[in-house]
């Protein structure tokens, strides 16, 4: 599930290094959390689909990071597909706005689902992270 | 409208999602959606806990009657109880879970937490988490 996750990853941040992928391959992506980056007008978008916890917070976290070794102006986290979040994908978004704040504060995050602001809202960290509409 | 179940899961990193999806699959037609999504949320940061904190095989329980849904999640770990004591409550998720659940607590020297989340009254408020009772087991 996990390294299922991972490839894909790593198969579409190809993309940011200008490698060709070819449409139509492959099966569609089941796993828990999928995870592309395109670029769209000079920035990067990261954009999050499924479960975002402990197993799937890793694979975030390394687009993100991958993201932030380019040039790119803005960084943008979509997570409006991410059907479920628990403090241990929050705290993936934390640590990247910690590091975006040290480095030219390049994250924007999307407001994501209604269970995605519950749980920003239990956690008190609205004030904490760059929310865009998207 | 009552439901019980127990379940184990396994210690690795699925194990969150498999609790998730058996409370989803079991509760969807009990709960209403903002408490199914709670409960499953109080859920998945314990059974993240007991991953993280504890060791052996992990147990969830959850126990649903007219008044209130109550989850139990049991390890062979020691120490949850008396980090609380040392430091207080820091552990993100059960800052969360006291969010959620108007009650919830560590049995002392294990890491088997509950919680308990009411179906009558108030909604859960937002704000300071109550402190986690610490019972005896």
């Amino acid at each position: 599930m996990l390294s299922g996750g991972r490839d894909a990853s790593l198969g579409r941040l190809s993309d940011i290094f200008g490698k060709k992928r070819t449409e139509g391959q492959g099966s569609p992506i089941t796993d828990l959390l999928t995870i592309s980056t395109v670029e769209r007008d000079g920035g990067l978008v990261i954009t999050a689909e499924g479960e975002l916890d402990l197993s799937t917070a890793p694979l975030l976290d390394a687009a993100v990071l991958a993201a932030e070794a380019t040039g790119a102006a803005i960084i943008t986290v979509d997570i409006d597909a991410v059907t479920f979040i628990d403090s241990t994908g929050l705290r993936a978004l934390i640590e990247a706005q910690l590091r975006s704040q040290q480095d030219g504060n390049r994250l924007r995050l999307t407001r994501g689902s209604p269970q995605a602001q519950r749980l920003f809202s239990l956690a008190a960290v609205h004030e904490l992270l760059p929310f865009v509409d998207n | 409208m009552f439901v019980t179940f127990s379940i184990d899961l396994p210690r690795d990193a699925t194990a969150s999602q498999l609790a998730r999806q058996q409370v989803a699959d079991r509760l969807v037609a009990t709960l209403e959606p903002p408490v199914l999504a709670d409960v499953m949320l109080a859920v998945s940061e314990l059974v993240t806990n007991a991953l993280l904190h504890g060791t052996g095989q992990i147990e969830l329980h959850i126990e649903v009657d007219d008044r209130s849904v109550r989850g139990e999640v049991i390890d062979a770990g020691r120490g949850l109880e008396q980090r609380i004591r040392d430091q207080g409550v820091e552990a993100p998720g059960l800052q969360i879970v006291g969010r959620v659940a108007q009650k919830w607590g560590v049995f002392q020297g294990t890491t088997h937490v509950w919680f308990e989340i009411l179906l009558t009254g108030e909604n859960p408020l937002v704000g300071e988490p109550p402190p986690g009772r610490l019972s005896e087991s």
